[in-house]
C-alpha cells in the first residue's frame, strides 16, 4: 500500500552521528540482526570507515509496525556529510518525501548543515529535527533548538531527542517518520517512470541501477529503457536493499529499490529515468542539478603500462560517482594519463584511494588546479585548468581566477585567527553576523586555488576543530598570477608546475624547492631542484647523491632475508615515478598544497 | 625430499647454528642466547636428531665444507663438537681436503681447546675480532680486549691453524669526547671533527690485524639492526653514510697494497684462501643447514628452522619456513649474490647454468648501471664498479621483477 511507504534521508554534519543513527534504526526495525552489525553498515566503503564519513549514499528498506497498528515500509537513503558532495546529496534528495536533520546537542549547527537543509528545503522535504547526544554532559538541547530556528528557520516543535549511540529515542524517530512524513503521491496509474540515483558495476550482474519508482510499477523480465540514453533492455533482478540486495518480482510506486538487466557496457545512467518499452512515458522526469567539477588534477599509472586499466577504472568510478569527469592528457614527466575534475580536494583524495584499493593502481595525481580564465593578447579567452598548459606570457593580456563565497561558522574564541587565515589566503572580507551569543558566522571571498591547498586543515588546527565552512561558487576576478616551474635535474617537470600569485611566488618557491628537498630520497646521483618564473630560477637547493647501501654481513646463508630486504626496497621504488633518471615519491607531486605557512 | 637417487646433486656444503653466547653484543641481531647454558646439552642431543633425521634421506654425502656458525660455538665444551663430528663422519663422507670453519671469541678460548678443535679435522678460524680499541669494543659490549684478539690469533696457530680469518667493524659509535684527549689531529677527518670511530683509528686496528699475519678478514659497517641493543638505545654519534663510504673505500686500498685481494663487498684474503663456504653462497649453491633458526637450501626449497630454542629441543625436525625458489627468483638470487664477488658473474657461465641470457633478460636495467659506471663487463664477467658497491643494494633491488 503506498500510503504506508516513507522514503527518507539523513542530513547531519560529519560526527554528528548519522550513521549510528541510521544503524539504531535498522536494528530497531529488526532489519539486521544486532549480532550481525557492523558498525555502521551503510558505510560500505573501507574508506568511509576509516575515516568515520559517509561518501556514497546507500539505500535500505526497513518494516515497520507502528503504534497505530499498521505496518509500514521504510526506504532510508543515506547521504554524504561532506562539503565536496552536495551533488550526492541532492541525488538522494530527489527520492525522498521527507529528511531527518540530525543536529548534535553539543555542538549545535554547522555550515554543512546549513547548506543540505537548503537543498531539502528546495526540493520540498519535510524536516524533522533530531537533536542527537543528549545524554552528554556537555549537551544544550535549548541552544541547539535555538539555533535550528533561528538559522534554519524550522520549526522544532516536533523535534525529536534522541542518543542514538544509547538507543534513546529510537522509537520516537520512527514514529515521528509516520506521523509526519507524507507518502508518495499515488500515480500507479502512469507509465512507468523511474528515477536512476545510483549505480555501480557488479562483475556478475553488470551495471546495477538504484531507482526510485515515481510512477507505475516495473516486474521482473519486463523490457525497459533509459530515456536519455535511448537503450532498452531486459530486467534479469530486480529488488531492494536490505541494506544487502533482497530480490523481488515487483516495484510498486514510491517504491525504491535496485534493478539488474546485464548491462555490461559502461555508461552514464544516474539521473536517466527508465520506462518501459511496451508502455513508454511521454517525458522524462527532470534531471538533477548536475554537480560542476571545481577541483582539477592530473592522474597517472606510476607503471605507464597500466594506461588502459586505469582508464576502464576511472570508467567504472564514474558510474559509481558521477560527479568525476576526466579526459585523456599528457605530460613530457608523467606519460600518459587523464586530467580529472573532482567537486573538491576530499573528494579527489577519495577517488585516488578508491582506484588504488578497488581496482588496485598505484597513481600518481597531480596537485590539483582551479580552473583559470586566460584573456589572450587577441582578445580571445581560453580556459585553463592545468598550469602546464598556460600560454607564454608574451600571449597573456590578463589571467582572472574563480572565486567563492565562503560561510565560516565559528565559536567566537577563534574569529580573529581565523580572519588572520582568511586573509592570508588573500581572502576578502564581506559580512560577520552573530547566530547567538556565542557563535559567528563569517563570510569572506576567497579564491577557489587558495581554498583548495590546505585552507581546510588550517581552518581545523586553528579553531582547535570548532569551526566548519561551508563554500560556493560566486565570480571570476582578474588576479595578479605567475607560473611557476619546477626544475629537477635540469629539466622542467609540466606536472610539478602550479599558478600562484605574484606577491607569493618568491616564497612559494623557496618552500617548495626544500620542500621538494625533503620529500626527494637521495638517488645514485645528486639531483639540483630549482623553481623558476619565466626562465628566471628564483629558488634553487638539491638532494645530495645517496653514498653507501650495501649489506654486508651474511647471516649463516640467510638468503631469503637479503631478499625481503632487496623487496622492501623495490616496493618503496614501486611507489616512485621515474620522471628522466630521477626517481620520485607521489608526495612530491602535492608538495605545494602543504607548504608551510 | 624423496627424490631419484640418480637426479640428485646432493649439496657438498653444510652449516651448524650454535646459539650460546657468553653475552649479548649491543649490534647483534643473530639468534643468540647469553645465561641460557644449561640448554647446550639438551641442544645438542636435538641438533644430533636433526642430523640424523635428515642424513637417512641423503646418502651418498661427500662434504666439501662444513661451516659451525653462531652465536659463540667456543663457549660450548669441546665434548659435544666429538660427538657431533662422530655423527657426522657416520652419516656423511668429509672430504680429506674440507674446509671446516668455527667462529671463536677471542680471550674465551684455551691452547688445549683449540688443540682439540684442530685434531676434530676443524682447519679454520673466523674470530670475531670487531676491533683493536678497548674504548670501542666496550662501547658495542664485547667481552674481551685487544690483547685478548692478539693472544688468541697467536695461540690458534700455535694450535696448527694456518686458515685464519678475523672479523672486523668499521663506523662504530664512541663515547663523545673520548678522543677529545687525544689532541685535535686524532678526530679530524677533511677538516671534520668527529668524536666517533675516526678514519685514522680504523687504519690503526687494520695496521694491527695486518701484523697478525693471518691470510683472511672481514670488514663490516655497522649497521643498527632491529632487536638490538643498539636499536633500544641508538648510540649518538655514528659515522654518517659519507664517513663510511669513505672509510670502506680506504680499507680496499690498504688490504690490497698488503697482497690481500677484494675478493667479496665485506671479505679480502690472501691468494688461495677464500672462504669456500661462503662462496657457495654466492655462488647460488645448495647446501644444508642445521640447528636453530638455521637456514639452507635443497632441492631448490630455501627452508628454515625455528628460531625458538624450546621448540627446537621439543622438534627440531620441523620446518619453519619452506618456500621453492621460483625460476625468476633463482636468477634474481643467481645476481643479486654473485654480484657480492667482485668478480662478478660470467655471462657464459649464468646461461649454462640457468639457460638465460643475463643481457637479454636484464638488458634495461644492467645497461642503466653501465652507463652510470656502477657496473662494468670484463672479460666476459658483470661485475659492480667500487661506486656500484657502495650502492648495491639499491642495484639488487632493481633486479628483483
Amino acid at each position: 500500500m503506498i500510503k504506508n511507504i516513507r522514503n527518507f534521508c539523513i542530513i547531519a554534519h560529519i560526527d554528528h552521528g548519522k550513521s549510528t543513527l541510521a544503524d539504531r534504526l535498522l536494528e530497531k526495525t529488526g532489519t539486521i540482526a544486532k549480532r550481525d552489525m557492523m558498525n555502521q553498515l551503510l558505510d560500505t566503503m573501507d574508506i568511509e570507515r576509516e575515516r568515520g564519513i559517509t561518501i556514497k549514499l546507500q539505500a535500505a528498506r526497513m518494516n515497520y509496525s507502528a503504534k497505530d497498528g499498521n505496518e509500514y515500509i521504510f526506504n532510508l537513503i543515506d547521504t554524504p556529510g561532506h562539503v565536496d558532495f552536495s551533488y550526492e546529496v541532492s541525488r538522494s534528495l530527489a527520492a525522498c518525501e521527507g529528511a531527518l536533520l540530525v543536529v548534535d546537542a553539543t555542538q549545535g549547527v554547522e555550515a554543512q548543515t546549513m547548506a543540505n537543509v537548503y537543498l531539502a528545503i528546495e526540493q520540498n522535504l519535510e524536516i524533522i529535527p533530531v537533536i542527537n547526544k543528549i545524554d552528554l554532559p556537555s549537551a544544550d538541547v535549548e541552544r541547539v533548538k535555538h539555533e535550528i530556528e533561528e538559522i534554519l528557520g524550522i520549526d522544532t516543535s516536533n523535534a525529536v531527542m534522541t542518543s542514538a549511540k544509547s538507543g534513546i529515542g529510537i522509537e520516537d524517530v520512527l514514529e515521528s517518520i509516520v506521523k509526519y512524513i507524507p507518502a508518495p503521491p499515488d500515480t500507479s496509474n502512469k507509465p512507468l517512470r523511474g528515477l536512476v540515483f545510483d549505480s555501480y558495476y557488479d562483475s556478475f550482474l553488470g551495471t546495477i541501477a538504484y531507482f526510485k519508482v515515481m510512477d507505475g510499477s516495473i516486474k521482473q523480465g519486463d523490457k525497459i529503457r533509459f530515456m536519455a540514453n535511448k537503450k532498452d533492455f531486459d530486467v534479469t533482478e530486480l529488488g531492494y536493499m536490505k541494506p544487502q540486495r533482497n530480490p523481488a518480482k515487483e516495484l510498486k510506486t514510491g517504491e525504491v529499490g535496485y534493478l539488474a538487466a546485464s548491462i555490461k557496457e559502461i555508461c552514464q545512467f544516474v539521473g536517466d529515468t527508465v520506462t518501459l518499452v511496451e508502455n513508454p512515458a511521454e517525458e522524462a522526469l527532470p534531471g538533477y542539478k548536475k554537480a560542476v567539477p571545481m577541483v582539477f588534477s592530473g592522474m597517472y599509472p606510476v607503471d605507464n603500462d597500466q594506461y588502459h586499466e586505469l582508464k576502464e577504472a576511472l570508467e567504472k568510478l564514474k558510474l559509481n560517482d558521477s560527479s568525476i569527469t576526466f579526459e585523456p592528457e599528457t605530460s613530457s614527466a608523467l606519460g600518459f594519463g587523464f586530467r580529472c575534475g573532482f567537486l573538491g580536494l576530499l573528494h579527489m583524495e577519495i577517488a585516488q584511494e578508491r582506484l588504488e584499493r578497488e581496482y588496485d593502481l598505484s597513481i600518481i595525481t597531480t596537485a590539483p588546479s582551479v580552473v583559470y580564465h586566460v584573456h589572450k593578447t587577441d582578445g580571445s579567452m581560453v580556459p585553463v585548468d592545468n598550469p602546464a598548459n598556460l600560454p607564454l606570457p608574451q600571449y597573456l593580456q590578463y589571467i582572472e581566477e574563480p572565486y567563492v563565497k565562503v560561510n565560516i561558522f565559528t565559536p567566537n574564541d577563534y574569529v580573529g585567527a581565523l580572519m588572520d587565515l582568511a586573509q592570508t589566503k588573500r581572502g576578502i572580507f564581506k559580512n560577520m553576523r552573530y547566530i547567538d551569543d556565542k557563535r559567528v558566522d563569517i563570510e569572506y571571498e576567497i579564491p577557489l586555488n587558495e581554498l583548495i591547498t590546505d585552507f581546510y586543515d588550517h581552518l581545523k588546527s586553528r579553531s582547535k576543530g570548532y569551526a566548519s565552512m561551508d563554500y560556493e561558487f560566486n565570480e571570476y576576478k582578474k588576479s595578479d598570477l605567475v607560473k611557476l616551474d619546477v626544475i629537477l635535474a635540469g629539466e622542467i617537470v609540466d606536472a610539478l608546475s602550479t599558478i600562484v600569485h605574484r606577491d607569493n611566488s618568491f616564497q612559494t618557491g623557496q618552500k617548495l624547492t626544500s620542500k621538494l628537498k625533503d620529500i626527494i630520497p637521495r638517488q645514485m646521483f645528486e639531483v639540483p631542484i630549482q623553481a623558476s618564473i619565466g626562465g628566471k630560477i628564483i629558488a634553487r637547493t638539491n638532494v645530495k647523491a645517496m653514498r653507501k647501501n650495501v649489506l654486508d654481513k651474511c647471516y649463516g646463508g640467510d638468503i631469503s632475508r637479503k631478499r625481503k630486504l632487496l623487496e622492501k626496497q623495490k616496493a618503496g621504488k614501486k611507489r616512485m615515478k621515474s620522471v628522466g633518471k630521477v626517481e620520485v615519491p607521489q608526495e612530491a607531486f602535492m608538495a605545494v598544497l602543504s607548504l608551510e605557512e | 625430499m624423496q627424490k631419484s637417487e640418480f637426479l640428485r646433486i646432493t649439496p657438498d656444503n653444510l652449516y651448524i647454528h650454535i646459539p650460546f653466547c657468553k653475552s649479548k653484543c649491543h649490534y647483534c641481531n643473530f639468534i643468540s642466547f647469553a645465561n641460557k647454558n644449561e640448554f647446550i646439552e639438551p641442544y645438542f642431543a636435538a641438533l644430533k636428531k636433526e642430523l640424523e633425521h635428515y642424513f637417512k634421506n641423503y646418502t651418498g654425502v661427500k662434504l666439501e665444507t662444513i661451516y659451525i656458525g653462531g652465536g659463540t660455538p667456543s663457549v660450548v665444551d669441546f665434548a659435544f663438537y666429538k660427538d657431533i663430528f662422530k655423527l657426522l663422519a657416520d652419516l656423511t663422507e668429509i672430504s680429506k681436503n674440507a674446509e671446516i670453519t668455527m667462529e671463536i671469541n677471542p680471550g674465551a678460548v684455551n691452547f688445549n681447546y683449540l688443540k682439540n678443535l684442530r685434531s676434530l679435522g676443524i682447519n679454520r678460524l673466523s674470530i670475531g675480532v670487531q676491533s683493536f680499541d678497548d674504548r670501542l669494543l666496550k662501547i658495542i659490549n664485547r667481552a674481551h680486549s685487544a690483547k685478548d684478539a692478539v693472544e688468541t690469533v697467536k695461540i690458534a696457530k700455535k694450535a696448527g691453524f694456518e686458515n685464519i680469518s678475523i672479523d672486523l667493524i668499521y663506523g662504530l659509535p664512541c663515547e663523545a669526547g673520548a678522543y677529545a684527549q687525544k689532541g685535535n689531529d686524532e678526530f679530524s677527518l677533511q677538516g671534520r671533527a668527529h668524536s666517533f670511530q675516526t678514519s685514522e683509528n680504523w687504519e690503526e686496528s687494520l695496521k694491527q690485524a695486518l701484523s697478525l699475519d693471518i691470510n683472511h678478514i672481514s670488514t663490516y659497517g655497522l649497521k643498527i639492526e632491529e632487536n638490538t641493543e643498539f636499536s633500544v638505545n641508538p648510540p649518538e654519534n655514528i659515522p654518517d653514510d659519507e664517513l663510511q663510504s669513505q672509510i670502506y673505500l680506504k680499507t680496499i686500498e690498504i688490504l690490497e697494497k698488503n697482497n690481500f685481494n677484494h675478493y667479496e663487498i665485506s671479505n679480502f684474503c690472501k691468494s688461495g684462501f677464500e672462504s669456500r663456504h661462503n662462496k657457495a653462497y654466492w655462488q647460488n649453491k645448495e647446501y644444508f643447514g642445521f640447528g636453530l633458526a638455521a637456514h639452507g637450501y635443497l632441492e631448490g626449497t630455501r627452508y628454515s628452522n625455528t628460531e625458538n630454542l624450546e621448540k627446537y629441543i621439543i622438534n627440531p625436525i620441523e620446518r619453519a619456513f619452506e618456500n621453492k625458489v621460483s625460476e625468476t627468483a633463482k636468477l634474481e638470487e643467481a645476481i643479486f649474490l654473485g654480484l657480492r664477488l667482485t668478480n662478478g658473474i660470467n655471462s657464459q657461465e649464468f646461461k649454462i647454468k640457468y639457460g638465460v641470457d643475463i643481457f637479454q633478460q636484464y638488458s634495461k636495467i644492467i645497461g642503466k648501471y653501465l652507463n652510470y659506471d656502477l657496473m662494468v663487463y670484463e672479460n666476459g664477467n658483470l661485475k659492480l664498479t667500487k661506486n656500484g658497491i657502495l650502492l648495491s643494494n639499491s642495484i639488487f633491488a632493481d633486479f628483483l621483477e
